[in-house]
């Protein structure tokens, strides 16, 4: 095989395509549309995410099931995600059904079936899977982060949307929604695996390249800028089911093209990569206040969060932990970082973007998201090159500037009725 | 190529008034092109040898892998829970990583915790039935230091009573946590409907009785040389690895005596001898849930073949998949004793009974639906696909598993053991399984009117956790 090509290449149709190799004897096909869950109407949110179960669901030459049992026929494996920026359809199968995925892709990107009775299929879908997380104890802790972290932007709603919102909803929207956004001219296919070059273009051109040009205009998509938070808020949560306190602290961070990203980045790798990061090693093991620690830094195409959250350890409440939280997240503008600890940190960061190539399946996902995130399929290496570049005090400047200047959105959640002390009294 | 063959029929989706293309119709590619020919998919070869100190070596060379991974799995999983001190094989792994001495010198478990991090990946600590597992990443220049440090881990873990306060008031949140958690806390249900009271499961009071003697005794008596096996995956050969490893586990003796408190009234002894389980139906109700977790179990005998029971499994999950579209999981487990084969799905309350009575309708008519061949090659497909994703992504953890449940050589040949299973002998299989007389059925969580529940399955009772696992 030829050493690959790092940019994509684009069919007559508009479609871009890129293929990748990878180890092990399987292929992986992935399709990204350039629309997500902030493309949703206002009023129709959940509306990228029915369209994509809809796209996947059958065709004109693929009866309901007949996808799904294809791969499985191949002994492969098929999913389909949908994010705040994007959707994706994946498919993994062994190398030598490559040309039939390819096929299959290609029919489920030209000749969806929409229609009223694969709609209501797509809809029961839409409510199992926004109700699946509620399941767990601190299933509402994630959305109400997003809710409340983002002051306007529709990022606060999440990438699976509203059911309740999606009710009333007749297909003619749905057609029109999948005409203006999920085309071939907003997509990128990506293959990865064990693959021919050659005949991998070939077949791409073949079943990919009369993809019909979409005839209609595409959805407008605006670039929806998320205004500063002027102060810090904090909100108390109802968790009913939660046997221990929680808190969360939010932190808005720049959007994911940003160039201190590769910054942000390695100060999350010293604050919450690992055993020994900084929150862990203080606040679990040393100072014993939370039972359980998550670092976030979450960058979307358009802005980003970063939120630490935690668990309390039995016997503590949830603002205690939020302020101790608090303290270890912001010393880090100020308590030194020698350079071993910088070490350990790149080390942590630099193994988990090699783990991205280990199998055709991570890279593709890897590959689809950096597409329709960042868009460029090489972020990941030049952030790679940055962090060999970066200081201590690169980290420490960004903190000070980014952090500890900032205003900070508290979520805390205690157990029973018990009131979280100094909160708003802002009850979600 | 001709591109004009997929030329696009102009107009067929406008003039079809029954179904609307958005993008338009195409001729010629009404049918998927054939797969290319299926390659032969080879075995695999691991290399073994056994050190002086009993210690056995494992190896799978993996050439041109950018990292080493290395996993020291020794037998104390959590069947050895001594009865009444439930929990006691979860908090002696985790002790390990809270300190250990090196010569002469201490390291607390941030120590450790930064060792393996600087390494590039943390140390994981797994626990199964049958295993207890220590495992670490390395590049090929830094795998001296991750057998060094594994070697720290097991041969002088410092095992100190502040460790095991701290250890055990994390177990107690961890209970706290499952216990609010239906689909954490079901399986462990499950298995106690399954087994039997046998089954070790941790409550507060078995936490509370454990001591540091006990630990520090367990630990002696599960991590022995003789019984210990050293894995390695990755671009490194048994020569390289034994260099790695000889030195580091030369002196390593296991303990002479067997403290009989720990070995007398084991759980696996229990578990072992239990009865094949009866067909039940519980609701166990989580207060304020907002979902339910549906397991259903049936028993198949220990002597099923692994390649045998992974085929019904695949098989079935996706005929369940095309006839009750949801997201549901599958997996069999076979700690000691009858084998349980379990499905499981998180629903909304409201489309549970519904759910429930299609269930009861078609799980044993899918079950008992004939073995085709190409039913035969579909299953077969699936198991070795699933077989070579995990050994593209994670082969330390497949072959651990393996040699965790005594099918290292299944796994190792899994594609001949594959092919060797018949249609009629998979049918035999699945139509013996899942009868209404052999299916437990177990829902945790909300799940609504228990009257509406017992419409749909009838014999449905309801029970509280206490009743249970008794705490």
């Amino acid at each position: 095989m030829s050493s690959p090509s790092f940019e994509p290449q684009r069919l007559p149709n508009g479609l871009l395509w890129v293929a990748r190799p990878a180890p092990g004897p399987q292929v992986a096909v992935r399709v990204v549309y350039r629309v997500g869950a902030r493309d949703d109407p206002t009023g129709r949110s959940g509306l990228t995410h029915l369209t994509l179960r809809l796209v996947a669901g059958a065709s004109r030459y693929l009866e309901p099931g007949q996808f799904h049992r294809m791969v499985a026929q191949a002994g492969g494996t098929t999913s389909l995600e949908v994010d705040e920026d994007f959707a994706a359809l994946q498919t993994v199968v062994p190398a030598h059904h490559l040309e039939r995925m390819l096929w299959a892709e290609a029919e489920r990107m030209s000749n969806p079936r929409l229609d009223p009775d694969t709609l209501a299929r797509a809809r029961l879908q839409v409510q199992q899977a926004v109700r699946q997380p509620l399941i767990r104890p601190y299933g509402r802790l994630e959305p109400a982060m997003a809710r409340n972290g983002y002051l306007s932007h529709p990022y606060q709603r999440g990438a699976l949307g509203d059911p309740e919102q999606l009710k009333d909803l007749e297909i003619e929207a749905v057609r029109a929604f999948h005409a203006g956004a999920f085309r071939c001219d907003r997509a990128l296919l990506v293959i990865t695996g064990s693959f021919d070059e050659a005949a991998v273009s070939r077949w791409v051109l073949h079943h990919f390249g009369s993809v019909r040009a979409p005839l209609t205009p595409p959805l407008e998509q605006k670039d929806i800028r998320e205004p500063r938070r002027p102060q810090n808020q904090t909100i108390k949560l109802a968790l009913p089911q939660a046997p221990l306190p929680a808190a969360a602290l939010v932190w808005q961070a720049p959007r994911a093209d940003d160039a201190s990203t590769p910054v942000w980045q390695v100060a999350h790798a010293l604050l919450g990569r690992g055993r020994s990061g900084r929150l862990t090693d203080t606040l679990v093991d040393e100072l014993a206040v939370a039972h359980h620690l998550n670092l976030w830094l979450s960058q979307h195409q358009q802005a980003g969060l970063l939120v630490a959250q935690g668990l309390a350890a039995h016997g503590q409440t949830a603002a205690p932990l939020a302020l101790a939280l608090q303290n270890e997240v912001v010393r880090l503008a100020d308590e030194p970082v020698s350079d071993e600890e910088l070490d350990k940190a790149k080390a942590l960061l630099k193994r988990d973007r090699q783990a991205v190539e280990w199998s055709p399946d991570t890279l593709a996902r890897h590959l689809g998201s950096a597409w329709a995130v960042r868009g460029d399929l090489q972020a990941a290496a030049k952030d790679a090159a940055a962090w060999a570049r970066l200081e201590a005090r690169d980290v420490q400047q960004l903190w000070r500037s980014q952090i500890v200047r900032a205003p900070v959105l508290t979520l805390l959640a205690d157990v029973g009725n018990a009131p979280a002390s100094g909160a708003s009294g802002v009850v979600v | 190529m001709n591109l004009k063959r997929r030329n696009l029929m102009l107009g067929a989706g406008f003039a079809s008034t029954v179904t609307a293309w958005p993008a338009l119709a195409q001729d010629g590619f009404e049918t998927p092109p054939e797969a290319g020919a299926a390659p032969a998919v080879p075995s695999l070869t691991l290399a073994q040898a056994r050190l002086p100190s009993g210690l056995r070596l494992l190896v799978l060379n993996r050439p041109g892998a950018p990292r080493t991974a290395l996993r020291l799995i020794g037998p104390g999983g959590w069947l050895k829970d001594p009865a009444g001190r439930e929990g006691l094989a979860e908090v002696a792994l985790t002790m390990l990583a809270q300190g250990a001495t090196r010569g002469k010198e201490a390291m607390d478990s941030a120590d450790i915790a930064y060792a393996s991090d600087s390494l590039g990946r943390p140390l994981r600590l797994d626990l199964s039935p049958t295993s207890a597992e220590l495992a670490l990443e390395a590049l090929p220049d830094q795998c001296d230091d991750a057998v060094s440090l594994l070697a720290d881990l097991v041969q002088a873990p410092t095992l100190t009573f502040e460790a095991l306060e701290h250890v055990r008031g994390r177990a107690q949140d961890a209970l706290l946590l499952r216990r609010a958690n239906a689909e954490q806390l079901a399986p462990w249900i499950g298995r106690r409907l399954f087994w039997g009271p046998a089954y070790p499961m941790q409550t507060s009071a078995s936490l509370k009785r454990l001591r540091r003697d006990e630990v520090q005794a367990f630990h002696r008596l599960y991590w022995r040389p003789d019984h210990t096996h050293l894995l390695f995956t990755g671009d490194i050969t048994l020569d390289a690895a034994r260099e790695l490893a000889d030195d580091l586990y030369k002196d390593w003796r296991g303990a002479r005596s067997t403290p009989a408190a720990l070995t007398a009234r084991t759980a696996e002894v229990g578990v072992a001898a239990a009865s094949m389980p009866a067909a039940t139906a519980r609701l166990v109700p989580l207060p304020r849930s907002m979902a339910c977790r549906i397991v259903l179990q049936t028993p198949i005998p220990r002597s099923t073949p692994t390649a045998l029971r992974a085929l019904a499994r695949h098989l079935l999950l996706q005929r369940l998949m095309a006839r009750l579209p949801w997201p549901w999981s599958s997996d069999i487990e076979a700690p000691a004793g009858v084998v349980c084969w379990r499905l499981s799905l998180s629903l909304p309350p409201e489309a549970v009974p519904g759910v429930l009575a299609e269930l009861r309708e078609q799980l044993p008519l899918l079950a008992a639906e004939p073995v085709t061949a190409e039913d035969l090659a579909m299953a077969q497909a699936l198991a070795l696909g699933e077989w070579q994703s995990r050994l593209t992504t994670a082969p330390d953890e497949l072959l651990a598993q393996a040699m965790a449940q005594g099918e290292l050589d299944d796994t190792l040949q899994w594609p001949q053991r594959l092919r060797a299973v018949s249609a009629p002998v998979l049918q035999l299989l699945m139509s013996s399984s899942w009868r209404e007389s052999r299916t437990q059925l177990l829902l945790t969580g909300e799940a609504g009117a228990p009257e509406a529940l017992q419409r749909a399955w009838p014999g449905l009772a309801v029970a509280t956790i206490r009743s249970v696992i008794g705490e």
